[in-house]
């Protein structure tokens, strides 16, 4: 992807994300809990744009050039980055409800299966070294309360 | 009180047995995590900011400020190895580190990149520990606008230093409306999608934590090995120590390199990078024979390491009296005083000026212990460096994810994290600046809580602002500031064209 597109779509994101943010708080009560949200906002717009047409003719030089590529969602897909990402959102969805330690450990499996281990036996003594190092510093010594789930 | 009795008074609060235990540790820490490329102190203090809040505050910070020591120290060592500094801040270390491993002579490069490191911190914390008062006491003459004013400084010095204005102040800008997120200063809520556990702002540490670390280890899985395999020579402790005592053959590269680095660190936003850069460059000025730099001149490793671990005394002064964080690093030392119910700045001059001296006062046996703890890391734990990306990047992961949840214990705090790590990798890939991101998450609350604080101080008498010198000066600076690099064109077309 062209690095403009790219950061065109960025723009528009944060700005609608900012924009929805400053009408909420438009709607507070006083003046002044709302003036630094205000300020910040329309400054920040003036940026967005001035940033914003910079991009537009970087991408229409691009766009010119060939330099920019069509969108291609298989290989996004196929992403390493992609799946550790989605593997790491599952990992933060499954702890409340199985419990750190036992998700954390399959998810250290799953997490270096993706980035290319191929046996088993290279990679559970690490996955126990570090879990093990983990309750001993956070759950023993600093005797902190990790999410415990139905196993643990 | 004065300063003979603050000093004795914090060095009694520095009289407990496990003292050595922590600074060794956050040594150990700083420096494997340093070595890393890419990884650098920051994740390290990230990862234990959560954690930290159970130690007493002074521990805490102890703990941390090691780690900062040893990850500064530690990012040189892979580049005198290898030629990949561990952090931006040993680029320069490389220049004539590697050149140094080369020739077979790595040991001694790493040596007296040792005792530089060790000697440029106990030099800068020592001019710090005699200006520290008058300057305190500079400090609390800062009043709501005053200070706001020095926020607004440190927000657009980032983009001056760093040559990118626009992006800086427009990510910036980004990061202070997220800052703002939570209850207003009267107490109404702000953006916080009727999640109650947000009331108190967006978790500053699982939010650090996703856009600086989890975020660089999506960008670290690209390769196999963060330190390419074949590339592993062999250590001699004999050596390191002979590199350490040759040291002392360049005083004068010590003590300019020191100086440098504390000034340069005692300027908001500069930090450790622009330190040894700057520090580089005069060292080579000032050499007879400059063309030698750049082919293992000793000089330049000296020059570099003395500066970047000198603008650490620099950047925790800056940050303990005004509140400002020079680096990312000294943004998360900010937030561990934050933890521990202390906020650097005028309060903590006026509330706990005792707590400051300690902490100063702690880097120099952090000094001392660095120069044993580093001879033995780089003579013997070096080579933990060279583990897969397979291994490394998925340990990263679990204990980002504890770090996160050590705070409050909230779920909810995971998916802040989550959600900053996509932030911050969306950031890096296209090129914007994270350190101005971070800067303004920082510092939106205390934005929001001064501007409201002027505004009920001023508002029937906004003559009486200019009547006050402290209010004067900061404006003409932060004029002079965002004006500096269109009057320094300027300037240099007039040089040019007469």
């Amino acid at each position: 992807m062209s690095p403009s597109r790219g950061r065109l779509i960025f723009l528009a994101v944060i700005w609608i994300l900012s924009l929805a943010y400053y009408v909420e708080c438009s709607f507070l009560p006083r003046f002044s809990e709302k003036i630094t949200v205000a300020l910040t906002f329309w400054i920040f717009t003036l940026l967005v744009v001035v940033e914003g047409v910079g991009q537009m003719r970087a991408y229409r030089a691009d766009k010119k050039a060939g330099v920019v590529a069509p969108l291609n969602f298989t290989a996004w897909l196929g992403d390493k980055r992609v799946q550790l990402s989605l593997a790491v959102v599952a990992y933060v969805v499954l702890i409340p409800t199985v419990g750190f330690y036992a998700v954390s450990f399959l998810s250290f499996l799953a997490f270096s299966f993706i980035l290319g281990t191929k046996r088993w036996s290279r990679v559970v003594l690490p996955g126990i070294i570090v879990l093990g190092a983990i309750y001993v510093t956070f759950t023993v010594l600093l005797k902190l309360t990790l999410p415990a789930g139905f196993l643990f | 009180m004065e300063f003979t009795s603050y000093v004795l008074q914090s060095f009694q609060m520095l009289l407990f047995w496990d003292l050595p235990f922590w600074i060794i540790a956050g040594l150990i820490i700083g420096i494997f995590l340093g070595a890393l490329p890419g990884v650098s102190g920051v994740l390290a203090i990230s990862l234990l900011l959560g954690p930290s809040y159970y130690l007493p505050a002074l521990k805490a910070i102890i703990l941390l400020t090691a780690i900062y020591t040893g990850s500064v120290y530690g990012g040189g060592i892979s580049a005198v190895l290898m030629n990949i500094p561990g952090t931006p801040a040993a680029i320069c270390t490389g220049f004539d580190g590697y050149p140094m491993t080369q020739q077979g002579r790595h040991n001694e490069a790493l040596g007296m990149g040792i005792m530089s490191s060790a000697v440029g911190l106990f030099g800068s914390y020592l001019i710090v520990l005699f200006l520290f008062l008058p300057l305190g006491r500079v400090v609390l003459k800062f009043g709501p606008a005053e200070m706001l004013l020095v926020v607004i400084f440190a927000l657009t010095s980032v983009g001056m230093v760093r040559s990118q204005i626009l992006p800086n102040v427009l990510v910036g800008l980004f990061g202070l409306l997220l800052g703002t997120v939570g209850s207003s200063p009267y107490g109404n809520t702000r953006g916080i999608l009727g999640q109650s556990a947000l009331i108190e702002g967006l978790p500053l540490i699982p939010a650090l934590l996703g856009m600086l670390a989890v975020s660089e280890l999506l960008v670290m899985i690209e390769k196999p090995f963060v330190i390419p395999e074949g590339l592993r020579p062999k250590q001699n402790l004999g050596q390191i120590v002979k590199g350490m005592v040759l040291t002392f053959r360049y005083p004068k590269t010590l003590f300019r390199s020191s100086l440098v680095g504390l000034i340069v660190g005692l300027m908001p936003a500069a930090g450790s990078t622009i330190a040894s850069i700057v520090s580089y460059g005069l060292a080579k000025r000032a050499a007879r024979n400059p063309d030698d730099f750049g082919k293992g001149e000793p000089r330049g490793v000296i020059a570099a390491e003395t500066a970047n671990n000198a603008s650490e005394g620099g950047a925790v002064a800056t940050m303990m009296l005004l509140g400002i964080p020079g680096s990312v690093t000294t943004a998360l030392l900010i937030a561990a005083f934050m933890i521990h119910g202390m906020s650097p700045g005028p309060f903590l001059v006026r509330e706990n000026l005792d707590f400051a001296y300690a902490v100063i006062l702690s880097q120099f046996p952090i000094a001392v212990i660095l120069v044993l703890v580093a001879a033995i890391f780089v003579n013997y734990f070096g080579r933990v460096i060279y583990l897969p990306t397979r291994i490394l990047v998925p340990a990263i992961l679990v204990f980002a994810v504890v770090g996160s949840l050590a705070n409050r214990g909230l779920v909810i705090d995971i998916f802040v994290m989550l959600l900053f790590a996509l932030l911050g990798f969306v950031l890096k890939k296209l090129d914007y600046p994270v350190m101005g991101f971070v800067l303004g998450f920082i510092l939106g609350k205390l934005v929001d809580s001064e501007l409201l604080k002027a505004i009920l101080l001023f508002e029937e008498d906004v003559g009486g602002l200019f009547q006050r010198p402290a209010f004067l000066i900061l404006l003409a600076v932060n004029v002079l500031s965002l004006a500096w690099p269109k009057l320094s064109e300027l300037w240099r077309g007039k040089a040019r064209a007469s």
